[in-house]
C-alpha cells in the first residue's frame, strides 16, 4: 500500500450535530463534531456513558441523519445515503442478531445481500466461524447461545462482507478476560491484514490505549481531544481527558511570569512552594494568574527526606497493586497527591502512614491544562 | 394445575392466601359447568334438553343432515375465512404503519380510531351498518354475501390489530437496522426479517378474527338479507321455535372448531423468538 493511500481520509466528519427531541427536552447527543479518520486506521472513541459514542457510530452507519453537518466516506458525500448503500458494517452494542436464523445464516446474511456466489459465501462463513471460534455452534439458533458467543457472532456477521469501514460498539464487553485478550489480538491482526478502517467504541481505557492508532476522547456530545495513545496519555489538553485516562494529580499553581513564544512558556509555583518551574502554557491561559497543572502519579518520586523535595506532605494511605504501590499524601497546603512507584525487591524505603515525606517532580512531568 | 394450587406450599405465593383455592374453583365452575352441561346433553338420545335418555350421536347426525344447518355452516366458514384474511391484512398494514415509521402527528389518534370499534356498542355498529348497506343496496341492487364479509372484516380489524401490534412493539427495531446495515433494502428487510418475526402475531390476529367472526350474532342479524343465516343466527332463530339437543350438537361443534383453532395457534407460536 502506498503512503498516500494509507494516509488518505476514510471518514470525514464535518461540523456534525445530532439533536433529539425538542425544547424543553432537547438532547444534544452530538454538538458540532469534526474528525478525520484515516484509511486502515484503528480509531477509538472513548468516553463516559451517554457522551454520544453510539450516536456518532449510528450517523456514520446511516441509521440516523445528522441534524446539521456533513459526512464523507472516501471523499463521497454520504450524509443522506441510506445504510444499505454504504460499505460500512456495524457490530451492535446490543448484538441485534436475527433470532430466527442460525449462527451460519446470520453470518452469511450480508454476503447474500451482496449477491456473492454460493461457494464464496460458504467459504467466507467458515473462515469467519473459525476466526471467532464458533465452528461447533454453526447450526444453533442465536437465541440458544450465550451472551459472549452472541457477541462473537455479531462480530463475524459484520466482518464477513469485508466492508471499507467497520464500526464496533463495545464489541468485547461481554467476554471474559482471556477471550477478550485473544479477541483484541485477533481484531488488531484483522485490521492490519484486511485494510479495513476500524472505528471502535469502548469504556475500557486500557483496551483503548493498547489497541488504537488514535483515540478521540468524548464528553457530553463533544470531542475534547484526538491523538495517539501516547499523546492522550502524556499530553492531555484538558482536565477531563487527564482524569478519564489513567490516574492524575491536579494541583493549583501560581503563574509568576509568561514568556511569549510558540508555544508560550510560563514560570510556575506549585501549591504554595517557593521553587519555580517552567512549563508550556496554552494560548488561552496566557493572561491568567493561576493555572491547574497535571502530574501523573508515576512521574513523581517519593523520598524520605523533605530536603530538596518539590512538594512535601504526610502519608495518609498506601494501596498495594502487586507491581506498584500508590502512596496517598496530604500536601502541606491540604491538597491530596498520589505517587505511584514500582515495587522492587529489597526495597530499602518503607514509609509508614503518618510519615512526613518529600515528593520530587521532574520539570518535564508538569503540564498546564487548558481549563 | 390443581396440584400446583394445593401442594406447592413451600414458597410464598398468593395461592396460599385464605380462600384462594375456593375462589379459583368457583370461577372455574362458573366458567365450565354450563359448557360441560351443554356438551353433555348434545349426546342425549331423547329430544329433551334436561332429561337424560341415554347416549347417542343422534343429534349430530340430525344436524349434519339438516340442509339449513349445512348452508349456514358453509356461509359461516366462507365469511369467517374471508373476513379474517381481509382484516388481518388491513391490521398488519395498520400495525406496521403505527410502529415502524418515524413518529408522526396524529399517530395516537389513528391508534385510537383503529381500536374504537372495541368500545362502540355492537348494536350501534349493527344499526349503522344496516342503514348504510340499505342505501348501497338500493343503488347497486347487489344482495350477496359481500355485505356480511365487509361488515365482519371491519369489526375484526381491531381484534387482528392488537396481537400484531403487541408483537411489533416487543420486536426490537435493531434487528431491522442490522439487516439494513448488511445491505438489505427496506423491502428485503421486511421480507427476510420483519415478516418472519412478525408471523406469530399475524397468525394470532388471523385466528382471533376468525373465531370472532364465526360466532358473531348481532351485526350478522342486522346486516344479513333473507336466507343468509350463519350458524349463530340460525341457532338464534331455532331458539324461538322448538328447542332440541340439535342446538347443543351445533354449539359443541362450534366449540370444537374454536378449540382446534386455539390449539393450532399454540402449536404454531410455541417456538419463541
Ligand atoms: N433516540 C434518542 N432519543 C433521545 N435521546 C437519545 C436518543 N439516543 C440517544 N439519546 C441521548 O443521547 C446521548 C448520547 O447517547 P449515546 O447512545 O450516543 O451514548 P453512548 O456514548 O453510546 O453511551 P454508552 O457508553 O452508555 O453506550 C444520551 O444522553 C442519550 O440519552
Ligand atoms: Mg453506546
Amino acid at each position: 500500500m502506498s503512503k498516500t493511500k494509507k494516509d488518505a481520509i476514510a471518514i470525514h466528519v464535518n461540523g456534525v450535530g445530532k439533536y433529539f427531541g425538542s425544547e424543553p427536552n432537547l438532547v444534544k447527543a452530538l454538538d458540532n463534531v469534526s474528525i478525520d479518520i484515516r484509511r486502515n486506521e484503528f480509531f477509538t472513541l472513548l468516553g463516559p456513558s451517554g457522551c454520544g459514542k453510539t450516536t456518532l457510530l449510528r450517523l456514520i452507519a446511516g441509521f440516523e441523519s445528522p441534524t446539521f453537518g456533513q459526512m464523507l466516506l472516501d471523499n463521497q458525500d454520504i450524509t443522506n445515503l441510506p445504510p444499505y448503500h454504504r460499505s460500512v458494517n456495524t457490530v451492535f452494542q446490543s448484538y441485534a442478531l436475527f433470532p430466527h436464523l442460525t449462527v451460519a445464516e446470520n453470518i452469511s446474511f450480508g454476503l447474500e445481500m451482496l449477491k456473492k456466489p454460493k461457494h464464496e459465501i460458504s467459504a467466507t462463513v467458515d473462515e469467519m466461524l473459525a476466526l471467532v471460534h464458533m465452528e461447533e455452534l454453526k447450526h444453533r439458533r442465536t437465541d440458544q447461545i450465550s451472551g459472549g458467543q452472541q457477541q462473537r457472532v455479531a462480530l463475524a456477521r459484520a466482518l464477513a462482507p469485508k466492508p471499507d469501514v467497520l464500526l464496533l460498539d463495545e464489541p468485547l464487553s461481554a467476554l471474559d478476560y482471556k477471550l477478550r485478550r485473544g479477541m483484541q489480538i485477533e481484531l488488531k491482526r484483522l485490521q492490519l491484514e484486511t485494510g479495513i478502517t476500524f472505528i471502535f467504541v469502548t469504556h475500557d481505557q486500557e483496551e483503548a490505549l493498547t489497541m488504537s492508532d488514535r483515540i478521540a476522547v468524548m464528553s457530553n456530545g463533544h470531542i475534547l481531544q484526538v491523538g495517539t495513545p501516547n499523546e492522550i496519555y502524556y499530553n492531555p489538553q484538558e482536565r477531563f481527558v487527564a482524569d478519564f485516562i489513567g490516574e492524575s494529580n491536579f494541583i493549583e499553581a501560581e503563574v509568576v511570569s509568561v514568556t511569549k513564544g510558540r508555544p508560550a512558556t510560563a514560570s510556575l509555583r506549585l501549591a504554595g512552594t517557593r521553587k519555580t518551574f517552567k512549563a508550556n502554557m496554552p494560548a488561552s491561559k496566557s493572561k491568567d494568574k493561576t493555572a491547574t497543572v497535571f502530574i501523573r502519579p508515576e512521574h513523581a518520586k517519593l523520598q524520605k527526606s523533605t530536603r530538596g523535595a518539590t512538594l512535601t506532605g504526610t502519608l495518609t494511605n498506601m494501596l498495594f497493586f502487586g507491581t506498584d504501590t500508590n502512596y496517598h499524601l496530604e500536601l502541606d497546603n491540604g491538597e491530596a497527591f498520589v505517587v505511584r512507584s514500582q515495587n522492587e525487591i529489597g526495597h530499602a524505603f518503607h514509609p509508614a502512614i503518618g510519615d512526613k515525606l518529600g515528593v520530587v517532580i521532574d520539570e518535564q512531568a508538569i503540564q498546564v491544562l487548558k481549563d | 394445575m390443581l396440584n400446583r394450587l394445593f401442594w406447592k406450599k413451600r414458597e410464598f405465593s398468593v395461592t396460599y392466601q385464605f380462600g384462594f383455592a375456593t375462589i379459583a374453583l368457583i370461577c372455574f365452575f362458573a366458567l365450565y359447568a354450563p359448557i360441560t352441561t351443554l356438551v353433555f346433553y348434545s349426546f342425549n338420545a331423547g329430544n329433551n334438553l334436561m332429561l337424560w335418555e341415554g347416549f347417542s350421536f343422534h343429534w349430530y347426525v340430525e344436524a349434519s343432515k339438516n340442509e339449513l344447518v349445512q348452508e349456514a355452516a358453509m356461509r359461516s366458514l366462507i365469511i369467517a375465512v374471508c373476513a379474517s384474511l381481509i382484516s388481518t391484512l388491513v391490521a398488519t398494514m395498520a400495525a406496521l404503519g403505527t410502529t415502524r415509521t418515524a413518529p408522526f402527528k396524529g399517530q395516537k389518534l389513528i391508534f385510537i380510531m383503529i381500536n374504537q370499534p372495541l368500545m362502540v356498542p355492537e348494536i350501534v355498529t349493527a344499526v349503522a351498518l344496516l342503514i348504510f348497506f340499505a342505501i348501497i343496496k338500493t343503488f347497486t341492487n347487489y344482495y350477496g354475501l359481500g355485505y356480511l364479509i365487509t361488515a365482519h372484516a371491519a369489526f375484526c380489524v381491531p381484534f387482528a390489530y392488537l396481537p400484531i401490534k403487541a408483537r411489533l412493539d416487543g420486536m426490537d427495531l435493531s434487528m431491522e437496522t442490522a439487516a439494513g446495515d448488511l445491505y438489505a433494502t427496506p423491502f428485503v428487510v421486511f421480507r427476510r426479517i420483519t415478516l418472519p418475526l412478525l408471523w406469530p402475531g399475524i397468525l394470532a390476529g388471523a385466528m382471533l378474527s376468525f373465531v370472532i367472526s364465526l360466532d358473531d350474532v348481532i351485526i350478522t342479524e342486522f346486516v344479513k338479507t333473507a336466507g343468509q343465516d350463519t350458524l349463530p343466527t340460525y341457532m338464534l332463530g331455532q331458539l324461538r321455535r322448538v328447542i332440541t339437543p340439535e342446538i347443543n350438537a351445533i354449539s359443541s361443534v362450534l366449540l370444537a372448531v374454536s378449540l382446534v383453532v386455539v390449539t393450532i395457534f399454540f402449536l404454531f407460536t410455541r417456538k419463541r423468538y
